[in-house]
């Protein structure tokens, strides 16, 4: 929904800021979040500060950036990229209590592809030893500031590894697509399958 | 949610237990529990048969508090949140964590396959059998003639 809304720079960087509007951002910590170059973000980051969307301050030679929660449009903007983009920040926050319980944690199928409708559920899949009995508390939380249902699946990293190696169907479909990291990263996957 | 607006909205019934009806669900859970530790069934068939426990472990609680879930479209869901109303705070995680289960248990039962995981169909066998326990300790200290 987003991509018809915004291009792909700006979302990302809408995303991150309206996720954690608290944060002040430094440049290559903004790109590196996004994937890009300090360089390509420039001329959004200008563009958004101009229409008084984010604001700058610079420490040296040194740019930062955040949201301006005084806009009138901000709460309406995080509204919106809570409800779409916003989804991994929300999750980070509510999986990052948990530490090192969770090894690995990453959005895959139709969101994390960047097709998913306004209302689809959002599919996650968690790697460790927290069970679904302790992350429900926290899963109804994100749903409730989502607006949408978030559908966990839980391997214990025994398992998951087991699975991977056993060519299990659903999990090489998903390891294949797509995914958002929320915790960890492609290495941490990679280092569970002992690869 | 309050027993007034369940039983306003035709969510719920008034309904008087009795030891022998208790005594059937004791017994489906029972069986339950014990299926669900089959190991050669399915992950997805273990935990949807341990979900079943739990569902009729709540149903037994909402039973002693005097009710019934009206079976109709989401009666799992309402059982689930009710035992909140009996059991109190203690309920709380519990009827989270179900609620999260009941969903996947509809997806395992209507519409795909191999979707719990062996951890979760372990987990919720746990949590299914402590979830009894719990039941089977509030009805001995508030409903002592129809305990086990």
């Amino acid at each position: 929904m987003l991509t018809a809304l915004f291009p792909q720079v700006r979302q990302g960087v809408l995303a991150a800021t309206l996720g954690q509007p608290d944060k002040w951002w430094y440049l290559s910590e903004l790109a590196g979040r996004l994937g890009t170059s300090p360089s390509s973000l420039q001329r959004e980051l200008s563009s958004l500060v101009a229409s008084g969307i984010l604001v700058h301050r610079r420490e040296g030679t040194r740019a930062y950036f955040k949201a301006e929660t005084q806009s009138p449009v901000f709460r309406d903007l995080q509204q919106l990229f809570e409800k779409t983009a916003g989804l991994a920040p929300i999750l980070e926050q509510i999986l990052e209590p948990f530490g090192n319980k969770i090894q690995c944690a990453f959005i895959y199928g139709s969101v994390a592809r960047s097709r998913e409708q306004a209302m689809s559920d959002v599919d996650v899949m968690v790697i460790g030893k927290a069970g679904l009995m302790n992350l429900s508390p926290a899963l109804r939380k994100a749903e409730g500031r989502l607006g949408r249902e978030v559908n966990v699946t839980v391997y214990s990293p025994e398992e998951f590894e087991e699975r991977v190696k056993s060519h299990d169907h659903f999990l090489t479909a998903v390891l294949r697509g797509r995914k958002q990291f929320v915790k960890g990263g492609q290495s941490d996957l990679d280092e569970l399958v002992g690869k | 949610m309050t027993w007034t607006n369940l039983l306003a909205n035709k969510e719920a019934q008034r309904h008087k237990t009795s030891k022998k009806e208790l005594d059937n669900m004791r017994a489906l859970i029972a069986r339950d529990l014990a299926d669900a530790r089959l190991a050669g069934l399915s992950a997805d068939r273990r935990f949807a048969t341990a979900y079943n426990a739990a569902l009729q472990a709540a149903n037994m609680a909402i039973a002693c508090a005097g009710y019934r879930i009206t079976s109709k479209v989401g009666h799992h869901r309402v059982s689930l949140e009710s035992t909140k109303l009996v059991l109190g705070k203690p309920a709380h995680a519990y009827a989270d964590y179900f609620e999260t289960c009941r969903r996947k248990r509809n997806t395992i039962d209507y519409t795909f396959s191999n979707v719990a995981t062996d951890t979760e169909a372990k987990e919720i066998l746990v949590q299914a059998s402590r979830f009894y326990g719990e039941v089977e300790d509030w009805i001995t200290n508030n409903h002592p003639s129809l305990k086990k």
